[in-house]
């Protein structure tokens, strides 16, 4: 029977030496396991539910696969393979032998371990064996030659040029580990092989290696008795060198064997998309090493140094201070060796990360990195040590529940442009909710987006609603900044408001409030991102393309939907639906590349000089072929990526885009305002001349110049662009523009309330004027100052005529003054004033399809309240307040063919015949003139002090009659000039003029010639 | 608004030992009568700093052992457990807005009266205190054991202040405490290794901040605040000899995270604490400039009234300090470092230097502030500076009279929501401040109306009206207002009515062209002759700003006053010396204790108020019980000026009350007053008094004040330390 013999020629106190030298090793194995064991326990609870029957079948799966070690690294996934089957393999031999030789025969004086079963067990070994050298051999010539980023303990990203002390350890644990192992495995061949020279059993046991060697050693003259001196040797030498290495594996990186196991028995998928609350009785965040849970510790333990992390993270390729795979290293060395938590992790190494899950997702051993991060951050936050600017965001996030600082209340202002009402879910049942977010909100730039999608959405006639000012931030930034207790306030705001609206589901374009709507609010709730309603409604036909795109496009997960939601194909199948052609770049789907805005990030800005993650990607996708538009799906991406296009050079290689408004180009759609669509078009228009311009017409040039051709005088136009497909086609201008010049003529209002007239009626015609604050900006159709910049009153210059005919019916001794406006309801509150201030009665004229208000427009309706009114005397004061208009009295004057005068100081009538007035002109110089009634007169800044309104007469005024005037029709042919667009000008310099002083006179002089043209 | 890239520089953190401060604000340690003794008033009135931004707040002056005991003055204190206890909830409130909490260790040595706990200081040397000289106070002599046992009291307060959470703490060597004690010659007589030479001298100094720094320095910040230069001449310290010799020798031991430096001693703290009336924004700037330079990069604080953004950055570029330390601009606005942070500058509430807050502690009061009612009101009544409860139903409120009060009153009532009129008689806004920011070097108090009429400017529910003329009770029955807020304020007596005798004068009579009121001088009333003499019985500012008005006319000026000092308030002011200095140099005499009996025809006679004799006489009716004098002293003046008392102006008042028939018609519910039409007192008192009316308008009866909270021991609460404890033992 084929066996051999375990101890060839030991004397029984050598057979107790090993006992006692193998019982040492596995105690040694034993005790450190087990100081691991009771250090867990000590610590914090995980503070996640952990599934134990689906995290072992998951955790087997994996290292029977090595799934998760061959991903985006095959290399180094077929040689861990290798060196753990080997290893494994050997291990369980070296078990059987143990059964069999100190268990089964000591009991039963029976043996297994011979014959055919000792042959095939022993090739078994022998191929095992091999396995493993060859494993070890890889790893170590990737160790050695392979000059991997990921396996340098050196911090570059903090400026390090020199490997820190504990990395130098490290480096010779690596290679010392790798060492031990490989000379076992060697150790045991040439066991193997003198045994195989000694003995000389038949068919050489069946192993081939070890006969292999045999027949080497023999060759370089090996005899038997040498054999036999080396085969005692090196037995003591394998056997020591074997238990030492067991003994050690508790004490060194060997551990990961182990906890690796356990962490990724425990491994939580969710872990970064679903952080863990902070317990009643728990500290808020991570102050000391031991306010980790046991989950952390493991974490700690299994890590290998594998340097994925390291190499995945986009604050690390940016040349930020945090790299996942050194921050788990050093709380690992904290962990075992204590010290001060906030002296060995800076705050700004916490504070850069962005919390995109990237070092999580491809962790093969399922460290959490971003969990740990985060319950750093917490304590900091608690103890309000964070960038002032963080802290002010989550101060105005705390007050007015947005980050951007704005009132609540304007939280659905993007959509008082759409052609639509957009329905209250507060106030009736929807089927979809959509919860907006605060940058598509708030953003001028996502706020189009978001006008889009909404145009989207009724197009495809989904029944959707907002809760407007009832939405606060989702707070999925806000927690992952570390401040939990205004997410916890945040989740419950915005959970009672969901709970009290009917709807069937939620939509969000915010993968961010999306993510934590879906995975962190108490309660399930249906959370669907856009690019999914999308897909399903181009796909069901709902939305119908009616012209496919045909752009090469290359498409960006958003980190929260992609690697924190699993949610990679509904963008895709949209980008598919609308005929784009999807480029993928090198680092997408759940690899995909952090656009630095997640964590809290896009609030902290980026310190000058840095490179941005943005940037970064902005490189990748320029570095593909050809593409004509770069596409995100979240608002916060969008404005990474806008910014980083330009800052980073790539402005004439692609455009960013949403993905919503390609759809809109691709169905054509109608509602779209005319501003919105060719701005993108125009975009890719200019993007592909540029490219055209700055590739193709250089090479074109060479080649001709090659050729020897002389170029043409000219410079060579870019050849003809493709016509910019999506440019909707504007109907055609009527071919002659039939102008004919008619006066204009009084409007026509229907009757409204008024008293008959009794006496003296004068009219005062008052303007409700905006008043610009000391910061102001456009309205995004640029058509106008945004309302909520304008501080709105009565016109200053209309108090004045106000005054001068309150003056003139006192002095009369009775009489009637109409003060008069023409506006929304929101200039009631400038004619309140006006009575307020002594009018006796007020009319307002307002009707939705009026002209834009010019002076024109405004006298001709104007003149038909006077038409009704019948006065005896117009007012108006000189000019108004915010366009410097002084016509309006002028034009009513000749529209009702009344006399008129301007810029009068004095007004003397006794209220039937001729009245005298005094008119102010330039220079000082007085103009006296007598006028016959009815008249029309505007009245100058300063003929009179205007009186103030006393409480009571703020009072009274509220019950003077107001009527309004909605039925108008204007006379055919009456316009309004329109605003075509607003905008600021360009502010001057002022240059210093430098040099001696007849150098100064010349070019002051040039500069008078210049600019007067001499 | 955001903020101006340029003052990013203030926003920079900074490292100070093992802390990090957030920025460039540091409220340096103030006296404010609060100490461990209340310690809910200390937690809201720092913490409301911290909350606006202030990146260190100090405590005030914080007594490390019993033997040096202020008592009445208030310090704060670090004796026992129970002080701990008081302290802990002011470290909390600040960290809880991310900033650093500071406490000043505070030995005073010789200057210790004890009042309180009887114990005997030590001192270099067993010398009278200079500073309370009547008050027979010596400090024991240390030897060498006493030395350690000092610094033994420096160790364990130190301790205790680790316990309580502070984050800096800063050794004083300023105020002559105990190491100036050790370092001046005048109060060093010793002949061993702690006196004679510098390096000798400056031993206790080094010996308390190494045994800080081994204590607690790796966990807290070990500062100091130090006083370059003593500003005695060559008898003290001067800057750029011994004071700045002293900062070499400290920095080379290594032992100090931070140098807050300061100028003057404690005889003379107003030129620490100096007011507008003598010194501008950064007077401080030529004596410590060199300080930076020789500590390299331990960061080096100062301070100087600062209230722009500009000077604070100026003095950062210029390399002078690292960070700006302030006290006074802190408490007029709590939320300053946030204003600039927001660029929200024509928000701050400028600090006017009228030290009217250390007056009130010098008065062994609480501190309050002209320009801020809302300080040291925190946590007894819940004020915040920034932050007002909305009325829930607001209604129509007339305020008549633009002065501090109505302003003030006005721009409450307006950040709470009501509908707010602001008339206003003249065609400025301002009262009796418009008269009191022309008298001389009172331009800066002009603060107190430009910040009330920018932030008026700003509401919408509140409109000013300027010009209106007095109004009538008429007018403001008709006005329509539901409550109506009287700030018709007061002006000065022109019969020479005072406080000596509560009776008019006889003869005199502003009506008189020789007879003038300050507001007669300021509208422009011709003031007669060569001899001026100004008759003050007020005892502020306005009887020494006439004097120095009348001499910088050229004339010939005496300065009459009943108290035993001119203008004696500035005694808690600290502004006396300088006042003394000035009219010596302007060449005013004064006369003390003397009050006027009469004045006619260019003739005041005055007399004296202790002519009377001391013995006391049988009591007889119609006579005085002394034996009596009649001296006078008459003296020829070609006018007289009579700062002597304030009467309110209080006709419309009085007449609505008496016409209370007429107000349900009108619909008029409530009338109030507020300010000097109630009570002529200081501005800050006016303001308060608007500010504390407009708070409690929706209480029942607003005229007057709701409880608030007093913080004092409680019958049958525990002590610490209790009767029986053993005596923490500091002798090694």
């Amino acid at each position: 029977m084929q066996t051999r013999e375990l101890f060839w020629q030991f004397s029984s106190l050598a057979v107790a030496i090993f006992y006692i030298v193998a019982v040492a090793g596995m105690a040694a194995f034993a005790v450190g396991l087990v100081r691991h064991v009771i250090r867990y326990r000590k610590a914090r609870p995980a503070g996640v539910a952990i599934d134990w029957r689906a995290g072992f079948a998951r955790m087997a799966g994996d290292l029977l696969t090595h799934r998760t070690l061959a991903r985006r690294d095959p290399y180094a996934g077929a040689a861990h393979r290798l060196i753990f089957f080997g290893f494994a393999t050997l291990f369980i031999g070296t078990a059987t032998i143990t059964l069999d030789y100190d268990i089964l025969r000591p009991v039963t004086g029976q043996s297994f371990w011979k014959g055919w079963f000792y042959l095939g067990f022993s090739l078994v070994m022998d191929v095992a064996g091999l396995m493993l050298i060859a494993g070890l051999v890889m790893m170590m010539a990737r160790r050695a030659w392979f000059g991997l980023a990921k396996l340098d303990y050196r911090r570059a990203y903090r400026g390090d040029t020199a490997l820190p002390p504990q990395a130098r350890a490290w480096r010779v644990e690596d290679w010392l580990f790798l060492g031990l192992l490989f000379l076992i495995a060697v150790s045991g061949f040439v066991q193997e092989a003198t045994r195989l020279i000694v003995d000389k059993p038949a068919l050489a046991d069946l192993s081939p290696v070890g006969e292999a060697l045999a027949v080497a050693l023999t060759a370089l003259g090996l005899d038997d008795a040498g054999a036999a001196v080396v085969r005692h040797v090196n037995w003591w030498v394998h056997g020591l060198l074997a238990l030492s290495f067991i003994g050690a594996v508790a004490w060194t990186k060997g551990k990961h064997m182990v906890a690796a196991i356990g962490s990724l028995a425990v491994r939580d998928a969710r872990s970064v998309s679903r952080l863990p609350a902070v317990g009643e009785d728990a500290p808020v965040g991570v102050t000391a090493v031991e306010d980790f849970s046991w989950r952390d510790l493991l974490h700690f333990d299994a890590c290998t140094k594998c340097g994925r992390c390291h190499e995945a993270c986009p604050a690390r390729t940016t040349g930020y201070p945090l790299s996942p795979r050194d921050l788990v290293l050093d709380l690992r060395l904290l962990a075992e060796k204590g010290g001060s938590l906030a002296e060995t992790i800076a705050a700004d190494t916490l504070w850069a990360c962005r919390t995109c899950g990237a070092c999580a997702e491809i962790c093969p051993v399922g460290v959490e990195h971003p969990v740990k991060i985060v319950k750093m951050r917490r304590a900091l936050v608690d103890k309000g040590e964070m960038d002032p600017i963080l802290r002010g965001v989550l101060e105005s996030v705390g007050k007015v529940g947005n980050s951007f600082g704005e009132p609540a209340r304007k939280r659905g202002a993007w959509t008082r442009d759409l052609e639509f009402p957009v329905k209250d879910a507060r106030k009736q049942p929807v089927e979809a909710l959509w919860f907006v977010g605060d940058f598509a909100s708030f953003d001028p730039r996502s706020q189009t987006v978001s006008r889009t999608v909404a145009r989207l959405f009724r197009t495809a006639g989904l029944d959707f609603g907002l809760l407007f000012e009832g939405e606060r931030t989702a707070g999925n930034d806000v927690r992952r900044v570390g401040e939990e207790g205004l997410f916890e306030s945040l989740a419950a705001h915005n959970t009672a408001q969901l709970d009290a609206a009917t709807f069937d589901w939620i939509v969000t374009t915010d993968p961010h409030s999306l993510n934590t709507i879906r995975n962190e609010y108490p309660g399930e709730r249906e959370v669907r991102h856009y690019t999914n309603v999308l897909a399903d409604l181009l796909e069901s036909g709902r939305l119908t393309v009616t012209r496919p795109l045909g752009r090469r496009v290359t498409l960006h997960d958003p980190c929260h939907l992609g690697r924190l939601n699993k949610e990679y194909d509904a963008p895709r199948r949209v980008l598919r639906a609308i005929g784009c052609d999807v480029v993928e770049m090198p680092r997408s789907r759940d690899n995909s590349f952090c656009c630095g805005a997640g964590g809290g990030r896009i609030w902290v800005p980026d310190p000058p000089g840095t490179e941005k993650p943005a940037h970064h990607r902005m490189h990748e996708a320029a570095a593909l072929d050809g593409i004509d538009v770069f596409v995100t799906c979240c608002p916060k991406d969008l404005t990474m990526f806008e910014d980083a296009r330009k800052a980073s050079g790539h402005e004439a290689d692609f455009v960013v885009a949403d993905i919503a408004e390609l759809v809109a180009e691709a169905i054509e759609l109608k509602i779209v305002a005319p501003e919105q669509l060719p701005a993108l078009a125009e975009r890719i228009a200019e993007s592909l001349a540029a490219k055209v311009t700055a590739r193709v017409v250089p090479d074109l040039l060479d080649a001709l110049l090659k050729q020897g051709v002389t170029p043409l005088p000219a410079p060579a136009a870019p050849p003809p662009l493709p016509a910019p497909e999506s440019t909707p086609t504007n109907p055609a201008p009527p071919a002659e523009p039939s102008f004919a010049i008619a006066p204009v003529k009084a409007a026509t209002l229907a009757e409204y309330e008024r008293p008959a007239k009794t006496g003296l009626r004068v009219l005062v015609a008052v303007k409700h004027v905006g008043k610009l604050g000391d910061d102001f900006g456009f309205r995004d159709d640029g058509l106008d100052v945004r309302a909520e910049d304008l501080d709105f009153q009565l016109n200053e210059f209309d108090e004045t005529a106000l005054e001068e005919a309150l003056r003139l019916v006192e002095k009369l001794g009775g009489g009637e003054v109409v003060a008069v406006t023409i506006g929304p309801e929101d200039a009631e509150s400038s004619l309140r004033r006006a009575l307020a201030k002594g009018a006796h009665r007020g009319v307002r004229v307002w009707s939705d399809g009026l002209p834009p208000s010019d002076p024109i427009a405004v006298a001709a309706l104007l003149a038909g309240v006077a038409a009704l009114e019948t006065p005896d005397l117009i007012l108006t004061g000189v000019q108004s307040s915010d366009f410097a208009n002084g016509a309006t009295a002028a034009a009513l004057g000749g529209i009702l063919r009344w006399p008129h005068a301007a810029v009068v100081v004095a007004l003397m009538w006794d209220g039937h015949g001729r009245m005298e007035i005094v008119r102010e002109l330039e220079g000082g110089v007085r103009h006296a003139a007598t006028l016959p009634a009815p008249a029309v007169l505007s009245i100058q800044a300063g003929a009179n002090v205007p009186r103030f309104a006393t409480m009571r007469m703020i009072k009274e005024a509220k019950a003077k009659p107001l009527a309004v005037a909605t039925e108008v029709r204007l006379a055919p042919g009456t316009f309004g000039a329109a605003v075509a667009g607003m905008a600021c000008p360009p502010v001057g310099q002022a240059v210093m003029i430098e040099g001696s002083a007849a150098d100064i006179a010349a070019t002051v002089a040039s500069i008078i010639r210049d600019k007067k043209g001499l | 608004m955001a903020r101006d890239p340029k003052y990013d520089i203030l926003f920079e953190p900074v490292k100070i030992g093992p802390k990090v401060s957030r920025n460039r604000f540091f409220q340096t340690s103030h006296c404010a009568g609060i100490g461990s003794e209340r310690p809910g008033t200390q937690a809201l009135f720092r913490g409301t700093k911290a909350e606006g931004g202030w990146g260190v707040v100090f405590t005030e002056f914080c007594s490390i052992h019993p033997e040096s005991d202020e008592f009445p003055y208030t310090s704060a204190r670090l004796w026992d457990e129970g002080d701990v206890r008081n302290l802990r909830p002011m470290c909390d409130e600040i960290h809880k807005h991310g900033s650093l909490a500071g406490v000043q260790l505070w030995y005073g040595g010789i200057h210790s009266p004890g009042l309180e706990s009887r114990e005997v200081p030590r001192s270099a040397s067993c010398l009278p205190s200079n500073l309370l000289p009547a008050r027979t106070m010596y400090a024991s002599e240390c030897d060498e054991d006493d030395i350690k046992a000092v610094i033994n009291m420096y160790v364990l307060a130190a301790k205790r202040a680790q316990d309580a959470g502070f984050d800096l703490l800063e050794v004083t060597a300023g105020d002559s405490t105990f190491p100036v004690q050790f370092l001046e010659r005048r109060y060093n007589k010793r002949k061993d290794k702690y006196g004679g030479s510098l390096e000798n001298r400056v031993r206790v100094y080094l010996e308390i901040m190494e045994a800080l720094k081994k204590a607690c320095g790796d966990h807290c910040a070990i500062t100091t605040r130090y006083e370059l230069d003593t500003l005695q001449g060559p008898h003290g310290l001067q800057a750029k000899d011994e004071g700045i010799r002293v900062v070499e020798l400290m920095h080379k031991a290594g032992v100090c995270d931070l140098w807050a430096v300061k100028i003057g001693d404690y005889e003379e703290w107003g030129e620490d604490a100096a007011t507008s009336r003598f010194r501008k924004s950064g007077w401080m700037l030529p004596f410590v400039k060199e300080t930076k330079s020789v500590v390299g990069d331990t960061p080096v604080v100062v301070n100087g009234r600062y209230t722009s953004p500009d000077d604070m950055v100026n003095v950062i570029r210029s390399g002078i300090a690292d960070i700006i330390g302030a006290a006074r601009p802190s408490i007029a606005d709590p939320f300053l470092p946030n204003k600039i942070a927001e660029g929200r500058l024509d928000d701050v509430r400028e600090c006017i230097g009228c030290n009217m807050c250390v007056s009130k502690f010098n008065q062994c009061g609480l501190l309050n502030c002209t320009q801020n009612a809302t300080a040291m009101e925190e946590y007894r009544r819940g004020w915040h500076p920034e932050k007002f409860d909305k009325a829930e139903d607001p209604c129509a409120v007339l305020v008549v009279g633009g002065g501090p009060a109505g302003m003030e009153c006005a721009r409450v009532l307006g950040e709470r929501g009501y509908d707010v009129h602001l008339c206003e008689a003249e065609n400025e806004l301002g009262g009796h401040l418009r008269n009191v920011i022309r008298y001389p070097r009172m331009n800066e108090w002009g603060r107190v109306i430009t910040y009330r009429q920018i932030q008026l400017g700003k509401m919408k529910n509140v409109e000013v009206h300027l010009g209106v003329g007095r109004m009538s009770a008429d007018d403001v029955l008709k006005y329509g207002a539901d409550k109506v807020v009287i700030a018709t304020g007061s002006r000065w007596v022109t019969n020479g009515m005072g406080a000596e005798g509560h009776s008019p004068i006889p003869g005199a009579d502003a009506s008189l062209p020789t007879c003038l009121t300050p507001e007669q001088i300021l509208a422009g009333k011709p003031v007669p002759g060569e001899r001026v003499v100004v008759l003050d019985g007020d005892g502020h500012f306005t009887g020494i700003s006439m004097a120095e008005l009348m001499a910088d006319m050229g004339k010939k000026v005496v300065l009459v006053t009943n108290m035993s000092d001119p203008a004696e308030y500035s005694q808690f002011t600290m502004e006396i010396q300088n006042n003394k200095r000035l009219m010596h140099e302007k060449g005013i005499t004064v006369m003390r204790n003397h009050w006027a009996d009469s004045y006619e025809g260019g003739k005041l006679t005055l007399f004296h108020l202790y002519r009377h004799g001391w013995a006391l006489l049988e009591p007889e009716n119609g006579k005085l019980p002394r034996r009596e004098s009649t001296d006078v002293v008459v003296l020829d003046c070609d006018a007289l000026v009579l700062v002597t008392a304030r009467e309110p102006v209080q006709d419309l008042y009085v007449e609505l009350k008496q016409r209370r028939a007429e107000w349900e018609g009108n619909g008029l519910q409530a009338v109030y007053r507020v300010g000097d039409c109630h009570a002529p007192r200081q501005i800050s008192n006016a303001i308060f008094d608007g500010h504390r009316l407009a708070r409690e308008f929706d209480s029942p009866n607003p005229q007057y004040p709701l409880p608030w909270i007093r913080e004092r021991q409680l019958w049958g609460a525990d002590t610490v330390p209790v009767l029986g404890d053993g005596r923490p033992v500091v002798e090694v």
